[in-house]
């Protein structure tokens, strides 16, 4: 018997396109997720995360390739499948009109569960919405009709967990909210397979990253692992004046050098000798400037990961599509979707802020959800993929 | 036992579909109160003005008002699923261990069952205003068998417009042509007074002869065929919408 979770081979998916032509969506992705084991699937808008989800939860078939969840084929035995699985879609798919617990009860009674009511009491107090029970939903905030939202999937005690970009729209404490929920789930043994846009979110919830990247997984690993197929760490060069940057600048012409406020964030292969020449350009020019080695980001690693793989394998045109025109989701903005042009780190003002204060990505705000209210300028230049 | 889960997943989805209509104040008002009004309306306001060929007002408008009462009772069934599709909880169902079939037969069951009580709400008002029965038990029995299909024809054809509208909102404007369409029939007046053209078209036209039938029962005088063009009627504008209506849930959700 196979002791992992999930298991895909070689899976593809096109979706005809609306000007009738046909949009590979995905392009032969292969994973395999343990038994207990928290899996990101990362990925900007279009790369093809919620088409996965869908056919690994039996909503749609894959067109080639095959997957197994609980053991049991997705294509042959959907509804062996269905009994082990939950999926929490993008949106949270609750009933405004019921209440908390009247939504929970739906659930376990669909399930079959011998004492629904029960659970949904349980299930109420693990996620904290005893006290918010009996009001419909139309009254919870965000965050808490997320977390109903989790806690329907917890019904039934499911033993692999879909949760499809669980805080896209989410203010920053419901994010909060529904990560300590993710680790909660992830306490008790289930199996979790989210996706997601932000890579802050996968490296602080699961223990395995794959980044998907026109329909292709293109890394997989942890988010140390991640890390190291990033470029080499950087020399950063900090200067009190204009004037002596700039001379610095000149006496590094032959280097990779950028410009970020009063530093200089220069390439190098991250080698002792390298970073020795530099500093000799710097003190034989008698320029007053102090340095710091600067590891890279995991944004960085992934920019560079999917950056590499525009540059391979991506054909002109078919870069960035929706995933699957007919769903009816509107997928985000189109124009946070990563367009795969410049994989290099860019130094602009925005991202000034936490490379070089290092001011927490963590507390930024997220896009996704246009009606939160929050400026739209947001975390796309930070903590969000593009 | 697949057969019990299937019947248990249509109860539960039923009780859902039947909560939410419960909690909104203007379908309520919608399904309840606007038959009602229009009954009072048509009995009190119209009714002096017409003449009707001998039937009393209530007698000769009840069965019409019957009509746009569940004309009006179906379109809701169109927003409800129409907003399940967009807010992808249709597909959370699709995920679980849940008998395909529970799930538009919910909304259909659930449709079924308001509107049964609001007719049931109308003719007992009606008797308030002068309607006079004159059918025995066996013509209630088949107006309500002639109600229940009709209710279940016309909820299928909701639940296609349902599925396809892009939103909620357009989701609801085929049940005005429906209201239409049993407007321009014998409802409200004979379809004699009608100019030639419209009246040949609401001589022919399904309205007609499902209201003159129902008409027919519950007065308790007969209008033998047209029994069977009713029931025919509903039996195969029903059937052709629960094959639309498969299809494109079915298209809806690949």
């Amino acid at each position: 018997m196979n002791r992992a979770a999930i298991v895909a081979r070689g899976l593809h998916k096109s979706f005809k396109g609306a000007k009738g032509g046909t949009q590979e969506v995905l392009r032969g992705i292969d994973f395999e997720v343990g038994q207990g084991e928290v899996f990101a699937l990362l990925g900007s808008n279009g790369a093809g995360k919620t088409t996965a989800i869908r056919i690994l939860a039996t909503l749609i078939a894959a067109d080639g390739g095959t997957a197994e969840v609980c053991g049991f084929d997705v294509a042959r035995q959907g509804r062996k499948v269905r009994e082990c699985i939950s999926l929490t879609g993008q949106f949270a798919a609750v009933d405004d009109i019921l209440t908390g617990r009247e939504n929970l009860i739906m659930m376990g009674k669909l399930r079959h569960i011998p004492d629904p009511r029960g659970e949904a009491e349980r299930q109420l107090a693990t996620f904290g919405l005893t006290e918010a029970a009996d009001k419909p939903l139309s009254q919870y905030s965000g965050g808490m009709k997320r977390r109903l939202d989790l806690a329907m999937s917890m019904i039934g005690s499911p033993q692999v967990v879909f949760l499809d970009e669980p805080t896209t729209g989410l203010d920053p404490q419901g994010r909060q909210s529904v990560w300590e929920v993710v680790r909660t789930m992830a306490r008790s043994g289930v199996t979790v397979f989210l996706t997601t846009q932000y890579l802050e979110e996968a490296d602080s919830l699961a223990d395995r990253i794959a980044v998907l990247d026109g329909g292709r997984i293109a890394a997989s690993g942890s988010a140390t692992q991640l890390k190291s197929l990033a470029p080499p760490p950087k020399l950063e060069l900090s200067f009190l004046e204009e004037a002596e940057m700039a001379r610095a600048l000149k006496a590094l012409a032959g280097y990779d050098a950028q410009a970020c406020g009063l530093s200089l964030l220069v390439s190098t292969d991250g080698s002792v000798r390298q970073a020795a020449e530099v500093l000799a350009a710097l003190e034989s020019a008698r320029i007053a400037a102090t340095f710091a080695q600067r590891p890279p980001t995991l944004e960085e690693a992934f920019l560079f990961i999917i950056g590499a793989g525009s540059k391979t394998d991506r054909s002109p045109g078919t870069g960035m599509i929706d995933e699957d025109p007919d769903n009816g989701y509107a997928d985000g903005d189109s124009d946070s979707s990563y367009t795969g042009e410049n994989p290099e780190f860019e130094c602009t003002d925005e991202n000034l802020e936490i490379e070089c204060t290092g001011e927490d990505p963590d507390s930024s705000y997220t896009e996704g959800d246009p009606d939160n209210g929050y400026a739209g300028r947001s975390l796309t230049h930070e903590g969000a993929l593009r | 036992m697949n057969i019990r889960y299937a019947l248990s997943d249509t109860l539960v989805m039923t009780g859902r579909v039947m909560k939410q209509l419960l909690r909104s104040v203007d379908t309520v008002i919608t399904v309840l109160l606007m038959p009602i009004m229009m009954l009072l309306a048509m009995r009190y306001v119209f009714g002096g003005a017409m003449d009707l060929g001998g039937i009393g007002t209530a007698d000769y408008m009840l069965p019409g008002v019957i009509l746009f009462c569940i004309l009006s009772g179906i379109s809701y069934t169109a927003f409800r699923l129409n907003f399940d599709v967009q807010k992808g909880i249709f597909e959370r169902f699709h995920s679980m261990p849940v008998a395909k079939s529970s799930i538009l037969g919910g909304h259909v069951l659930a449709s079924l069952v308001s509107n049964i009580v609001s007719v049931a709400v109308l003719v007992l008002v009606g008797l308030v205003v002068g309607f006079q029965p004159g059918a025995d038990m066996a013509g209630w029995a088949f107006a309500g068998v002639l109600v229940v299909l009709f209710t279940i024809a016309m909820t299928w054809i909701s639940v296609f417009f349902g599925l396809m509208a892009k939103s909620a909102e357009a989701s609801g404007v085929f049940s005005y042509l429906l209201i239409g369409l049993a407007f321009i029939s014998s409802s409200f007046v004979p379809v004699g007074t009608m100019p030639p053209a419209l009246a040949a078209f609401a001589q022919f036209q399904p309205m007609t002869p499902i209201v003159d039938s129902l008409r027919g029962l519950l007065l308790g005088s007969p209008v033998s065929g047209t029994y069977l063009v009713a029931l025919m009627w509903c039996i195969v504008v029903g059937a052709a919408f629960w094959a639309l209506s498969v299809k494109a849930y079915r298209q809806r959700m690949r």
